[in-house]
């Protein structure tokens, strides 16, 4: 039965059938094969987690982000961006590789997406790199690398499809991984830009002199991009609006923007942007639902205690576990796209390193995403190097080649994230309150921080503060779980 | 034969594109009326709450009647002022400054006039707006989906294809395509059993069946997913037998600027 599963999974990927029919498929057999849902009509079970949906609030911002998204990408936002960057960073040895990164990173935060940011921001800074001098395979492998960050920075598809995943097993606030990525994001973007600042060294005549006129030009028309992350964040962790709200006012805005302010879009190519969108929407859809079939099966025939009472047996130190999961991502992220891993696989490990390591969820969920991050660049399924492969129009062996430098600066970033929890963990605590420092549970328990006796003396946050406010505010708000 | 059949695959992908793209912006504007609404205007609204909170008082009703508008229009003048200025900017028009102030008053007024409206008209908000989005979320996800076998959009493992020798290709293709379309249209009968049994549910009572607060059958709600799931499986099993066209895999990357 198990040969008969597999080999059929193995025939659909080998005859080139898409992901969600594999998905689907293995579902199905394992369903039929497996358990005791024999009847064709229990089948029934994954056209409900497909009317399920219509309940699940957390899911309304992924399409919305990802419209956003798709509306910014065709209004110019990164041709501004990147002229702003480079007038405020261009001066610094290695200033027009610095404002590259930056460019992405902020790019990421408005598209929310990866392979999107390579194409916005690659397509304009690498010709730029290499005909101010910077080497060609340093160039491709910076943006390349750069503009993967867009999974750990906010708001990320990414990490809504991991708290939407883990969501059945362990809870995790969407917003609560967005602030988490900040930090983590910010921390491999500063290595890149270390980076580029060493490189640019070496290379003479490559900088921008400084000129605050440019600067104030270039500010008061790409300002107004900057603003779309900040309106965002603010209003998540102001506690104004919902992340799935905060879509909303993302799609409003980058209308307002892109037909108004930038004067860029007309309604027809809005309409095709978010004809896009839909599409990129229905390319996940079928994927996410049938995968939630599979978690399905997964859960009735007690995969995850079976692993879980697997890995008492092996008896490894949470730093062994953390290792062999971030090799098992690793892998994974190569072999298959990060939303399917994301789907079957974090549902099933976060709450192992949760019960069994005392691993903090957030911290697990932001270890998981930076790996699916470094999936997009490890080839044969990475995604980014055949975008940039494309773009940049040079052979995929190059482009692998040439991220490899970047490549190792992120899985450096990586092991710092895995065992210094504080990296992911610091504006959860500044938030809440909490003491500063995590520390890494190398028993197996959370340990107390050095400093949780000592009385804290911090401002309560913007959230904090609005939390109490609003207690009672909110509670006829319609539960669309009801 | 086959042309006819192309050209009726096209009209449904157009009408399925602009049913798309209109729903996308309908969702947005609902659910960001109905965040303003809770952020600026509801009693207690987010922000006379906050505002009294820093205030020490628990009396809202004077920032409701005061604070509240005049936050608004504050809020509006400022961003319609830049708004104006970078738009002018942009199509290399110049302004003067007192028609500047004059358009950015008016925006101030107008949206004074439209939350008043919206408050007389919708005093609970838009309470339905959740469920409207979601239920949008469901047609444009399982809408797209089809969309996405027209336009040769779906994930797939690329190195699948590349097993093959290039003549074998075309008959790998179209196994494939036979294949997953027997796959979707047993999720469409799937589908179309969930619907009947939701419509079954329906007929049985007058509140029996309905989406909550918008008072929408489920049953018409979910046809999309049988419906999806169909055309699909359509798609899939006319382009596996060449009566229909795919388009060839969309140009990911634009063109790189010199």
């Amino acid at each position: 039965m198990i040969t008969l599963t597999v080999l059929s999974v193995l025939l659909l990927a080998a005859i080139g059938a898409p992901l969600f029919a594999i998905m689907g498929v293995a579902t199905l057999m394992c369903l039929a094969l497996f358990t005791d849902l024999t009847n064709f009509s229990d089948m029934t079970l994954l056209i409900q987690h497909m009317e399920n949906l219509a309940t699940k609030q957390e899911f309304l911002a992924i399409p919305l982000f990802i419209a956003s998204g798709a509306i910014m990408t065709a209004g110019g936002i990164a041709r501004r961006l990147v002229d702003l960057m480079q007038s405020l960073l261009g001066w610094m040895p290695g200033g027009l590789a610095v404002s590259a990164v930056a460019a992405c990173m902020f790019f990421a935060a408005i598209s929310g997406s990866s392979p999107v940011t390579l194409i916005a921001v690659g397509s304009m800074m690498v010709p730029a790199l290499i005909k101010n001098k910077y080497p060609e395979n340093f160039s491709i492998g910076l943006v390349t690398t750069a503009g993967s960050l867009g999974c750990l920075v906010p708001p990320s598809i990414s990490m809504l499809i991991y708290a939407i995943s883990v969501s059945g097993a362990s809870t995790v606030d969407p917003s609560d991984l967005f602030l988490a990525g900040l930090i983590p994001a910010c921390f491999i973007a500063g290595l890149l830009a270390i980076y580029s600042i060493w490189v640019g060294f070496g290379i003479k005549d490559s900088r921008i002199p400084f000129s605050i006129k440019d600067v104030k030009e270039k500010a008061a028309d790409g300002i107004w991009a900057l603003f779309l992350p900040v309106i965002v964040l603010g209003g998540i962790y102001g506690g104004w609006y919902t992340p799935s709200q905060a879509g909303a006012v993302a799609v409003v805005y980058s209308l307002f923007l892109t037909m108004y302010v930038y004067d860029e879009l007309k309604l027809p190519t809005v309409l095709t942007s978010l004809r896009d969108a839909a599409v990129l929407m229905g390319a996940l859809l079928p994927i996410i639902v049938l995968a939630f079939g599979l978690n399905d099966f997964l859960a009735l025939v007690n995969v995850q205690d079976k692993l879980m009472e697997g890995i008492k047996e092996l008896n490894p130190s949470p730093a062994q576990f953390m290792l062999l999961v971030n090799v098992i991502l690793i892998v994974l992220g190569a072999l298959m796209d990060s939303i399917s891993a994301t789907l079957i696989f974090a549902p099933m490990l976060a709450p192992i390193a949760q019960e069994l390591f005392g691993i903090d969820p957030i911290h697990f969920g932001i270890v998981f995403v930076v790996n699916m991050e470094i999936g997009y660049l490890m080839p044969p399924v990475a995604t980014n190097l055949f975008i940039a492969s494309a773009v940049f129009k040079k052979p995929f062996g190059q482009v692998t080649k040439s991220v490899l430098p970047t490549l190792g600066l992120t899985c450096f970033a990586l092991i710092l994230i895995i065992f210094m929890p504080t990296i992911s963990l610091l504006a959860l605590n500044v938030r809440d309150g909490k003491p500063l420092m995590s520390y890494f549970p190398w028993s197996g328990r959370p340990e107390t921080s050095l400093s949780s006796e000592e009385p804290t003396n911090k401002v309560p946050s913007l959230k904090s503060l609005t939390g109490k406010m609003l207690e009672g505010v909110d509670e006829e708000e319609p539960k669309a779980e009801e | 034969m086959l042309i006819f059949l192309r050209k009726i695959d096209k009209k449904i992908h157009q009408l399925e594109r602009a049913l798309v793209g209109y729903l996308f912006i309908t969702m947005s504007v609902v659910v960001f009326v109905d965040v303003l609404h809770r952020v600026f205007s509801r009693q207690p609204g987010r922000l006379s709450v906050f505002f009294a909170y820093l205030n020490g008082s628990a009396d809202r009703e004077k920032f409701e009647m005061f604070l509240s508008p005049l936050i608004i229009s504050l809020t509006t003048f400022v961003i319609a002022y830049f708004a104006i200025k970078t738009h002018s900017k942009n199509k290399k028009i110049s302004i003067q400054k007192s028609k500047l102030l004059l358009k950015a008053l008016v925006a101030a007024a107008v949206s004074i006039v439209a939350t008043q409206a919206f408050i007389h008209f919708y005093p609970q908000g838009i309470i339905w707006a959740p469920y409207f989005g979601l239920i949008s979320l469901l047609w444009i996800g399982f809408i797209g989906a089809s969309m996405a076998v027209h336009t040769n959009q779906h994930l797939l493992l690329e190195m699948g294809e590349k097993l093959w020798p290039q003549k074998f290709l075309p008959i790998v293709r179209t196994i494939a395509h036979l294949i997953v379309g027997a796959f979707v249209l047993t999720i469409a009968y799937l589908g179309t059993m969930s619907v009947v049994d939701h419509y079954n549910d329906w007929q049985s009572g007058p509140q029996a069946g309905l989406i909550p607060s918008i008072d929408w059958p489920k049953w018409m709600v979910y046809l999309v997913i049988p419906y999806a799931f169909l055309m699909m499986g359509l798609r899939f099993f006319g382009i596996g037998l060449k009566i229909l066209e795919q388009a060839p895999s969309p140009e990911l990357v634009p063109e790189i600027k010199s």
